[in-house]
């Protein structure tokens, strides 16, 4: 037979898979549809999640027992912090702590926080009792006793049962933050006053206007320093242009893999089908038959997973702003991207070929394959992103296809590496359809 | 000239203990139709897989029009056609693109393919049928659909497995016709059947097999000749394999 002759068959082959394709609606369904909801669906969600872990927004009451300056600093500390919505009333009127109680408890906020009566003064007299020890000009062996100094009364946060433990640490670190540096201004301000008073009676008179104008400032100074607990967050690549990774880049590569992954179950049943009701008898009457069979088939297949990878990558591109939600972005490395979105497509296709050759019926294809599908996603970092995982699943991971191009394009996309980095993957990937085609082939012609 | 001759074929299914076929000898001739009958299990598919060569040939020899099966080329399986036990069509395809697939992948294109699904079409009555989808077809027009995709590519020898298993008396008969037709035209088959009365109408000659083995072949005529205490086929065909229920 003629090479001419034998791309004939497959291109017929080719003709009647199309035409079995295209008519069969929920097939298509399965194989379109359903991943594109899935990949903008998921991409919202973790979105979402994502804002909530990186920006949660918390739902404060305050209750200002002190009514003073600690109160007022704390509620703009709290509001700049840019997480906490901060309330002093509860339906409309002041909150108190029997009814900020319950409602912290029944999870309409997330926290109370009480300023008890006095902590504003307590504080300030702390202060100053502090600054007069330390700029005591007695002569001391030790350090000075802080004992009978005034102690302001402890903030009390009563916090939601179901805030997760994270949140109750950022709470208690922002409102001990706050505090702390207002605890700070005050002692900086009474050591000011301090040295004043004391530079004043060592000269027996007022000190120079421009002396004491300075002493003023130098609490507000002293915190108007460059903060070095506030650092610069960039990404960790050498491209400065690259934007924080969004949902999007995660879970656009993610769930076109997995929808790649799907042709399990058209293509395994159709192999099935054709086994069971006998018209592999006439392909296998034919000459070169099987071959272009198989072919057709495989080269059908493969344009399902290209379409696939259209088609979500360009619904990630183009519909996801639309939902206001930050686009995918392929960056520099598309051309990267397509390799290794075609060594996915050979590699899924190799499997629905495996599991064609090996299930007994287009149900059971069906079952094994969307369910092996499934775990292989799960195991491979597809569903939920490989850091979250435990250290046994993370092993496991290495044994997984869908894994080996999740990564790769994670590699491509987030990374920005060049094609040559994600050779391994690729390699793998080819390797992996390499066997699973001629096992198939072992297999359909052991059935045969 | 022998249009088909099998001699000596023996085969054992791997993991049997026993074999399929013990040595069975057919011949068909230039316009002949034989029957090949026998119980279920008799090994009647099995002798068709081995003749068509989707089994390969473990023992004996089987010959197409004089040539050993296993050193002609490929290109003269075309010759060969078959219209399996099952409806082997594509069932969301209508009839047309069922015929046209089946007629390219026995190599036929252009207008000789426009004329082989034209002519299979007419010879098995489906002209008017042409456009529909096969699962849209009652189950006697499925099994003309299911001839008519074994002619498409004029076929000189064709294996017919039960072809008429499962349908209504009309559709039978318009089978038949069709078979009687296509034999008249030169046609050669090799048929099974569960139907008797209907071997012994259309098949020139018969050939009654059971676990893997001949047990007489010759023309329905011949074999009652044979055995006068046999009335019919049917009686002859109990006799010589038993009452009892294999299944």
């Amino acid at each position: 037979m003629s090479v001419t002759d034998f791309l004939r068959l497959v291109l017929a082959v080719c003709g009647k898979e199309v035409r079995l394709l295209t008519r069969d609606r929920a097939g298509l369904i399965v194989l379109f549809a359903m991943p594109l909801l899935l990949a903008l669906v998921a991409t919202v969600v973790q979105d979402r999640a994502m804002q909530l872990l990186a920006a949660p927004q918390l739902d404060l009451l305050l209750l200002d027992e002190d009514g003073g300056e600690a109160g007022r600093i704390l509620e703009e500390g709290l509001r700049s912090a840019g997480i906490f919505t901060v309330s002093r009333t509860l339906d409309g009127v002041p909150v108190t702590e029997e009814a900020g109680q319950r409602a912290v408890g029944l999870g309409r906020y997330q926290a109370m926080l009480r300023l008890p009566a006095g902590a504003s003064r307590e504080t300030r007299a702390r202060a100053q009792g502090l600054a007069a020890r330390l700029m005591s000009t007695e002569r001391r062996a030790a350090p000075p006793d802080l004992q009978d100094l005034p102690r302001p009364p402890r903030p009390i946060l009563r916090v939601d049962p179901v805030l997760p433990d994270a949140y109750r640490k950022l709470l208690r670190n922002v409102v001990g933050g706050v505090l702390q540096g207002y605890e700070t201004r005050l002692l900086v301000e009474a050591t000011a006053q301090e040295i004043a008073r004391q530079a004043a009676a060592a000269i027996g008179a007022p000190l120079p206007e421009p002396v004491r104008q300075a002493m003023e400032t130098i609490p507000a100074a002293a915190l108007a320093m460059s903060p070095l607990a506030d650092p610069d967050e960039r990404v960790a690549t050498d491209q400065p242009w690259l934007a924080m990774p969004s949902a999007a880049q995660q879970n656009i590569p993610a769930w076109t893999i997995f929808a790649m992954y799907l042709i399990v179950i058209p293509l395994a049943g159709s192999m099935i089908r054709e086994r069971r009701d006998q018209t592999s008898l006439r392909v296998r009457m034919a000459p070169g038959g099987p071959s272009a069979s198989l072919l057709g088939k495989a080269l059908i297949y493969l344009g399902v997973c290209g379409t696939q990878f259209g088609v979500l990558f360009a619904a990630g591109v183009l519909v996801l702003p639309l939902v206001g939600i930050g686009g995918f972005a392929p960056g520099a490395q598309w051309p990267g991207a397509l390799v290794v979105g075609l060594a996915t497509a050979l590699a899924a296709v190799a499997f629905g070929l495996l599991v064609g050759a090996l299930a007994g019926s287009p149900e059971q294809a069906a079952l094994f394959g969307a369910t092996t599908v499934v775990i292989l996603a799960a195991i491979g970092g597809v569903m939920l992103p490989l850091f979250v995982m435990p250290e046994p699943l993370k092993a496991l991971a290495a044994w997984s296809p869908l894994g080996w191009s999740q990564r790769a394009f994670l590699d491509l996309f987030l990374r920005q590496v060049e094609i040559a980095a994600v050779m391994p993957w690729i390699g793998r990937l080819l390797a992996f359809s390499a066997i699973g085609t001629g096992l198939a082939l072992t297999w359909s012609r052991q059935q045969a | 000239m022998r249009v088909l001759q099998a001699s000596g074929l023996r085969f054992t299914y791997r993991g049997s203990p026993e074999p399929a076929l013990r040595g069975l000898d057919l011949e068909v001739g230039e316009g002949e139709i034989v029957g090949l009958l026998g119980p279920n299990g008799a090994g009647k598919t099995t002798a068709i897989a081995l003749c068509t060569g989707l089994l390969p040939v473990q023992e004996g020899e089987v010959r197409h029009f004089g040539e050993d099966l296993r050193r002609a080329p490929v290109a003269r399986r075309r010759l060969l056609g078959i219209v399996p036990q099952e409806v082997a069509l594509y069932g969301t395809l209508t009839v047309e693109e069922n015929l046209q697939f089946f007629g390219r992948l026995m190599g036929l294109r252009g207008p000789d393919l426009d004329r082989g699904v034209a002519l299979a079409l007419e010879r098995t009555l489906l002209t008017d049928a042409r456009s529909r989808p096969v699962r849209s077809l009652s189950g006697g027009l499925r099994r003309r659909a299911n001839l008519a995709a074994g002619l498409v590519h004029g076929p000189r020898l064709l294996f017919l497995d039960e072809p008429t298993v499962g349908v209504d008396t009309q559709s039978r008969e318009a089978i038949l016709e069709s078979l009687v037709r296509l034999s008249r035209e030169g046609l050669s088959m090799l048929y099974t059947t569960h139907y008797l009365e209907e071997a012994e109408r259309l098949c020139h000659r018969v050939v009654i097999m059971d676990q893997g083995r001949v047990l007489v072949a010759g023309s329905p005529g011949a074999l009652r000749a044979q055995h006068p205490d046999c009335m019919d086929l049917r009686a002859l065909f109990l006799e010589l394999t038993g009452r009892d229920v294999r299944d």
